[in-house]
C-alpha cells in the first residue's frame, strides 16, 4: 500500500468526521447538492482516509495512539478494507435518486464503524457501534419512502437493536464493577493477572457473556437473527448490499479485538460459547434457508451460515483461526457486495425463484456472474469460499474441535443444495413469463460485479495467500504470547 | 440512609411497574417521569451529582417531553390499546422471575468484590466536588469520547428530520426575490370602466 | 426498629436495585408486544438501570470513569429516543397505528 500524503493513521477518523461536517455544511447551503454530488466528493474523502490509514504499512509506523483509540495494524488494514467497500458502494449508487442525507447516513455508519475497529476501550466501542446502528436505522427507514415495509423493518431493527445494546452495556457494567477499568489495555492485564490466581471468575465471565450477545445481533447469529431475514427483504438491493458487508466486517474486527485483547484469558469458556452458537448459526442458516421462495431470505440465511463459520473460526484463539476469521469475512463481504450490485441489474425489490427463472436469456452474463458468487458462498473448489472454508477448518481442526467441524460440514453439504437450486433456476429453467426477465440498466453495477466475481475466481493464487499470510501474522503480533509476563497491577479491591 | 435508599428505591420501582403496565400511554409516560426523578434522588445520595441532576435535565427535560409530544401528536386509539395483553403473558413474568432469581444466586453464591471497601461495604462519596472531577477528565483523557458524543447527537438530529420531514404539496411559502422582482408595470392594470359596465 | 433505616447503603442494594429495574424493563419489551411506545419506553427504563449500575459502581471504585460513561450513555439514550420515535411517526403515519401486531407484512 502507497501512501502519498505524510498522514497518520490516526488521522483517518478525524479526517472522515471532518469531511462530514463539510457535507453537511454543504448539503445545508447548496440548494443544487444532491445525492450523487456527496457521494462524488465523499470519493476523495475516503481515498485521503485509506491513504492516511495506508501510511501504516508504508512506513511500517507502528502502534500509534489516541486517548481511548488504537491505531495498530489491524484498525489500519479494517480502515483499508472498509474505506474501498465504501468507494464500491458510493460509485454503485452514484447514479441514485435518493436523497442527499442518505449519503451522510452511510457515512456517519462507516466513522461508527472506524471507531469500532480502533476503539481501545469499551466506552469507545460502544459509542462507535451506536453511531453505526443509529445512522443504519435511519438509513433503512428513508427507504420506507419508496418501499412502506422498509418502515416496519427498520421499527424491528430498532427494537432488537436497542435492546441486544442494552444487554451488552449490562454486560459492561458487570466487568466495570469487577474491575474498576473500561480501557482494554488495563481490563487485559487485571485479567490475566487474576486468571493466574483463581480460574473462576463469574461474573467476568458473565459479563462479557452479555457483551458477545450484542455482537449476536450484530453478526446476525441465533439466536439474535431475527431481524436478518425481514430487513433482507425490505430494504432496496443497494441497501442491502451495504447492510451484508460493511457492518459485518466492522463488527468481526471489534469482535476480534475484544477476543485477542481483554477477553484472552475468559477464551476457555467464551470459546465453548462461540462454538455452540457457530454450530447453531450454521445449521439453523442451512435448514431454514432451504423453505424460502424469496432470493433475498434466502441470502439472509446464506449471511447466517456464514457468520457461523467466522465465529467457530473465531472460538479457537490462535493466530491461524482468527486471522482466518478476518479473511472469511472480507472475503463474504466482497462477495455479498458484488452479488447485490447484480441483483440491482434484475430488480431494486425483493425477488422470487419465479422472477429470475431463465435470466441467462436475458442477460448471460449477469446469470453467470451470479453463478459464480452463489458457488463461491457454496464453497465450491477454486473459488475464494472453498479456500477460506478450508483454512477455516483447518484452524478449528487442529484446535480439536471436531464437534462442530461436523456441524459445519453438514452445513456445507445441506446449503450446497439450495445455492445449485438457485443457479438452476437462473440458467436451466425456462422464464416463468413470456417475456422473459426485464433487466434494469445501473452504470457501475456490472463493472463493479465483474471486479468482485474476479476477486473470487482468481483469490487462490492473488491476493489470498498473501491476505491470509499477513493477517495470521498480525494476529500472531496481537494475541497475547504464552510467555510474556503480564505486567503487574494492584487489583482495585487489594488496595488497603 | 437505608431508610432513605427504601423509600426512593420503591418509588422508582413503582414508577417503572406503571411505565410497563399502564394502559393509558400519558399515564406511561407520567411514571416514566416518576422513575427518573427517583433514580436522580439515588444517584445524587451517592454523591454523583452531575450524573443526577443531567437525569433531570436530559430525561424529563428533553426525553420525556419528545415523548408527550408524540403520544399527543400520534393520537393514539385508546380503546384499541385497552386490550394490549400479549398472550404469552406468563411465560414472560416466569423467565423474568427466573432471571431475578438466578441474579441473587449469583449474588449469594460469589458476591461482585468491589472497590476497597468490598461487597456490604457503605457507598462514601468521594470528597470534592464532583462536576470539578468530572470537568477535569471530561474534555482531556475523554476528549475523543465527548466529539463521538457529539457526532451521534448530530446524526440524531439529522436521522430525526430527515424522516419526519413532509414536504407538503400546495402550501404557499414566501419568495422574497420572486416578491422583489415583480415591478408595478408587471402586475398592476389600470383600466378606466365607463361608468354601468364594470370590468369584465 | 429505627436502626434499620439508619444502616449504610452498600453496592448490593444498588447492584440488586437495579438488576430489577433491567428485569422490568426488559418485561416491557417482550410483554407489552402491542404496543411500540411502551417499548420505546421501556428501553429507557434498561439504559437507566444500566446507568445506576455504573454509577453506583463508580463510586464504590472511587473512580470517575462509570460517571463518565453514564454521562455518555445518557446522550446516546437521548439520541435513541429521538430515532426510535421519529421512526414510530413514519409508522404511524403509514399504517395508522401503533400496533406491534400490525407489523405483519413481513413473516418472521
Amino acid at each position: 500500500m502507497l501512501s502519498f500524503l505524510p498522514l497518520s493513521p490516526a488521522l483517518s477518523p478525524v479526517i472522515l468526521a471532518t469531511s462530514l461536517l463539510f457535507f453537511v455544511v454543504y448539503g445545508a447551503f447548496r440548494s443544487r447538492a444532491s445525492y450523487g454530488s456527496v457521494a462524488f466528493l465523499a470519493l476523495f474523502a475516503l481515498l485521503i482516509v485509506m491513504d492516511a490509514a495506508g501510511l501504516q504499512f508504508a512506513l511500517n509506523f507502528g502502534t500509534d495512539r489516541l486517548p481511548s483509540l488504537v491505531f495498530d495494524g489491524l484498525s489500519s488494514a479494517a480502515t483499508v478494507v472498509l474505506c474501498g467497500m465504501m468507494l464500491a458502494f458510493f460509485v454503485l449508487t452514484l447514479g441514485l435518486a435518493w436523497p442527499l442525507e442518505a449519503a451522510l447516513l452511510v457515512l456517519f455508519a462507516l466513522l461508527g464503524m472506524l471507531l469500532m475497529v480502533s476503539a481501545d476501550s469499551l466506552m469507545m466501542f460502544y459509542m462507535g457501534l451506536e453511531m453505526q446502528s443509529l445512522a443504519l436505522y435511519v438509513f433503512i427507514a428513508l427507504q420506507g419512502r419508496q418501499q412502506p415495509a422498509a418502515i416496519e423493518a427498520a421499527l424491528k431493527y430498532f427494537i432488537l437493536g436497542a435492546l441486544a445494546s442494552g444487554l451488552m452495556l449490562l454486560g459492561m457494567s458487570f466487568l466495570y464493577g469487577q474491575w474498576g477499568v473500561l480501557g482494554y489495555g488495563p481490563l487485559q492485564a487485571l485479567l490475566v493477572q487474576h486468571a493466574a490466581v483463581s480460574p473462576a471468575l463469574l461474573w467476568t465471565t458473565l459479563g462479557a457473556g452479555l457483551i458477545l450477545v450484542g455482537f449476536l445481533f450484530k453478526l446476525s447469529l441465533v439466536p439474535f437473527h431475527m431481524w436478518t431475514p425481514d430487513v433482507y427483504q425490505a430494504a432496496p438491493t443497494p441497501v442491502v448490499a451495504f447492510l451484508s458487508s460493511l457492518p459485518k466486517v466492522a463488527a468481526t474486527v471489534a469482535l476480534v479485538r475484544l477476543l485477542a485483547g481483554p477477553f484472552y484469558p475468559l477464551m476457555p469458556d467464551l470459546g465453548d460459547m462461540l462454538r455452540i452458537i457457530g454450530a447453531l448459526s450454521m445449521l439453523w442458516g442451512a435448514l431454514a434457508g432451504l423453505q424460502q421462495t424469496s432470493l433475498r431470505r434466502l441470502m439472509a440465511y446464506s449471511t447466517i451460515a456464514q457468520m457461523g463459520f467466522v465465529v467457530m473460526a473465531l472460538s479457537v484463539a490462535t493466530p491461524e483461526g482468527m486471522g482466518s476469521a478476518l479473511v472469511y469475512v472480507v472475503v463474504y463481504a466482497v462477495t455479498s457486495l458484488g452479488l447485490f450490485a447484480l441483483l440491482m441489474r434484475v430488480s431494486d425489490n425483493d425477488l422470487s425463484f419465479n422472477d429470475v427463472a431463465g435470466l441467462v436469456k436475458a442477460s448471460p452474463v449477469t446469470a453467470y456472474l451470479l453463478a459464480v458468487f452463489l458457488l463461491s458462498l457454496a464453497g465450491m473448489p477454486f473459488f475464494a469460499g472453498f479456500f477460506t472454508k478450508l483454512s477455516v477448518f483447518q484452524s478449528v481442526l487442529a484446535g480439536q474441535h471436531y464437534a462442530v467441524v461436523f456441524a459445519a460440514a453438514l452445513s456445507s453439504v445441506v446449503a450446497m443444495y439450495y445455492y445449485l437450486r438457485v443457479i438452476k433456476v437462473m440458467i436451466f429453467d425456462d422464464p416463468a413469463t413470456d417475456q422473459g426477465v426485464v433487466m434494469a440498466n445501473h452504470g457501475a453495477s456490472l463493472p463493479l460485479g465483474v471486479a468482485a466475481a474476479l476477486f473470487v475466481s482468481v483469490f487462490f493464487i492473488i491476493p489470498g495467500p498473501e491476505m491470509t499470510a499477513f493477517a495470521q501474522k498480525m494476529m500472531a503480533d496481537l494475541l497475547p504470547q504464552a510467555t510474556a509476563s503480564a505486567p503487574v497491577m494492584t487489583l482495585p479491591f487489594e488496595k488497603e | 440512609m437505608l431508610g432513605l435508599f427504601s423509600f426512593f428505591s420503591f418509588f422508582l420501582l413503582l414508577g417503572a411497574v406503571g411505565v410497563v403496565f399502564s394502559r393509558h400511554t400519558v399515564h406511561a409516560v407520567l411514571s416514566l417521569i416518576f422513575a427518573f426523578f427517583n433514580a436522580a434522588a439515588l444517584l445524587i445520595m451517592i454523591g454523583a451529582e452531575f450524573v443526577g441532576f443531567m437525569l433531570i435535565v436530559v430525561y424529563v427535560g428533553a426525553v420525556a417531553v419528545l415523548f408527550l409530544f408524540v403520544v399527543m401528536m400520534l393520537d393514539v386509539d385508546r380503546d384499541a390499546l385497552r386490550s394490549a395483553v400479549a398472550p404469552h403473558k406468563k411465560w414472560v413474568i416466569f423467565f423474568a422471575a427466573v432471571f431475578v432469581i438466578e441474579i441473587l444466586a449469583l449474588v449469594a453464591y460469589s458476591p461482585p468484590h468491589l472497590g476497597g471497601a468490598g461487597a456490604m461495604g457503605a457507598l462514601v462519596p468521594a470528597q470534592g466536588d464532583n462536576v470539578r472531577a468530572l470537568g477535569m477528565v471530561l474534555y482531556t483523557t475523554y476528549a475523543p469520547l465527548f466529539y463521538a458524543a457529539g457526532m451521534i447527537l448530530l446524526l440524531a438530529m439529522i436521522g430525526a428530520i430527515v424522516l419526519t420531514l413532509r414536504q407538503r404539496s400546495g402550501v404557499r411559502r414566501q419568495n422574497i426575490a420572486q416578491q422583489n422582482a415583480r415591478r408595478a408595470e408587471d402586475t398592476v392594470t389600470l383600466v378606466n370602466p365607463p361608468s354601468g359596465e364594470g370590468v369584465i | 426498629m429505627m436502626d434499620v433505616f439508619l444502616q449504610p447503603v452498600g453496592i448490593v442494594h444498588y447492584f440488586l436495585l437495579s438488576t430489577l429495574l433491567f428485569v422490568i424493563g426488559a418485561m416491557g419489551i417482550f410483554l407489552n408486544r402491542r404496543h411500540v411506545l411502551s417499548m420505546l419506553m421501556a428501553l429507557e427504563l434498561i439504559l437507566l438501570a444500566v446507568n445506576i449500575n455504573f454509577v453506583a459502581f463508580s463510586v464504590a471504585h472511587g473512580n470517575v470513569e462509570g460517571q463518565i460513561f453514564s454521562f455518555f450513555i445518557l446522550t446516546v439514550a437521548a439520541a435513541e429516543a429521538a430515532i426510535g420515535l421519529a421512526i414510530l411517526v413514519i409508522f404511524f403515519r403509514r399504517y395508522q397505528t401503533v400496533d406491534v401486531a400490525a407489523m405483519d407484512t413481513l413473516k418472521g
